[in-house]
């Protein structure tokens, strides 16, 4: 059983995708995106919700990163000070 | 088993990369990185130039922080704090000190005059029997008492006394001097910031000649440096020098960074303030500087990096 069907492919273009893929420790590097649509700041964290890595876009300036809990992306806010 | 049927390439590196690719929801496992040189701790964000980078961590209790959009994020102080607008610390000295007071006084109470004069008289008109019974001896009272009384005590009262206060705040200036080719690079926002490894403190190729300066407007007394990646090599002296009208040796210098080679994390630099501490201009910024220069290496196998600068006004 082969990752690609058909023969004599060179690109990765050509590669059709039909399974996960185990890297055995081995990068990505110059990858443009993980994620469909990021642009530049986007950072990317795993969302629960749909299994799937999403970008989190940024907050405006000064804002923080701030944990929503388990299984929530994290969201830029300020934080409860508490006072 | 192979990752492409026979009749073609049967090898990952040998795919050619011609587009973009939807990966159709199927995943990727066990990937060492998607940016070059990631360590521990780094993030992932989209980079300025197109492609995926990697965001170094920051210095410990620092939170990630936006700079807008199509900016990359930062570590920097977090909360709504002052020292995010100010980034200084006021160190507060507070020995203590002890007021001794003591406070003593004697109060005498005479009550001479003031009792009834020891008189009594009592007639005895008629045998009373045993329905009065005399006292014996007599009764007397006294014609005058006296009360003195004496109070003494002591309260001790320990009250702390601010005797000086310490400035802590980032470097007014960082230039990074490569003496092969005489080239200066201001690295003041590189070492204003706590972006982990972006002060050159020697260069990749270091040489005699080759120095780190450390500047800010006021006289100051000692130096921090955050090391990132502390350098390695053999032979490696470094002098620490400041500007009289001339460059001279700092004076009752300690140097906790050890040459750059002391481990990651802060360390000072410490040394007498010199009464002739003059301002220059290094590479066209007139500051009071110190600066770190080789004068003597034989081998460099690693390049130290810092991450951060501070100096410190004691007053």
């Amino acid at each position: 059983m082969s990752f690609v069907e058909v023969g004599g492919v060179s690109k990765w273009s050509q590669v059709v995708i039909d399974a996960d893929k185990d890297m055995d420790g081995f990068g990505l590097t110059d990858l443009k995106e993980l994620v469909a649509g990021m642009t530049a700041g986007d950072i990317i964290a795993f969302n629960a919700t749909t299994g799937q890595l999403g970008k989190v876009s940024p907050g405006v300036i000064s804002t923080e990163l701030l944990t929503k809990g388990t299984k929530f992306p994290p969201v830029w806010g300020f934080p409860d000070t508490g006072g | 088993m192979s990752f492409v049927s026979t009749g073609g390439v049967s090898k990952w590196s040998q795919i050619t990369i011609d587009a973009d690719k939807d990966m159709g929801g199927k995943g990727l496992s066990d990937l060492k990185q998607v940016a070059a040189a990631m360590v521990g701790g780094d993030l992932i964000a989209k980079g300025l130039g197109g492609i995926l980078v990697r965001i170094p961590a920051g210095i410990a209790n620092t939170v990630l922080t936006s700079q807008g959009a199509l900016m990359l994020p930062v570590w920097a102080p977090g909360g709504l704090y002052l020292n995010r607008y100010f980034p200084a610390n006021i160190n507060l000295s507070v020995p203590t000190a002890t007021k001794n007071t003591t406070r003593s006084h004697t109060k005498s109470n005479s009550m001479a005059g003031k009792l009834p004069s020891p008189f009594y008289s009592v007639d005895v008109a008629e045998d009373l029997g045993n329905l009065v019974k005399f006292e014996n001896p007599a009764i007397t009272l006294p014609g005058s008492r006296t009360k003195n009384t004496t109070r003494s005590h002591t309260k001790t009262k320990t009250i702390t006394i601010p005797s000086h206060y310490d400035l802590n705040i980032v470097v007014g200036g960082a230039e990074a001097y490569n003496n092969t080719g005489a080239v200066f690079t201001d690295e003041t926002a590189a070492a204003q910031s706590a972006a982990a490894n972006d002060m050159t403190l020697l260069p990749l190729v270091a040489t005699v000649g080759c120095a780190y300066y450390f500047g800010h407007v006021k006289l100051f007394d000692l130096m921090t440096l955050n090391i990132g990646t502390p350098g390695a090599g053999t032979g490696w002296v470094i002098v620490w020098e400041y500007w009289n009208g001339a460059w001279v040796g700092l004076p009752g210098l300690v140097d906790g960074t050890n040459q750059f080679q002391a481990a990651g994390g802060n360390h000072d630099v410490t040394f007498t303030r010199p009464g002739d501490w003059a301002t220059t201009a290094v590479n066209g910024v007139t500051l009071y500087w110190i600066r770190a220069r080789l004068t003597n290496i034989t081998t460099e196998t690693t390049q130290p990096k810092g991450t951060q600068a501070w100096i410190t006004i004691k007053t």
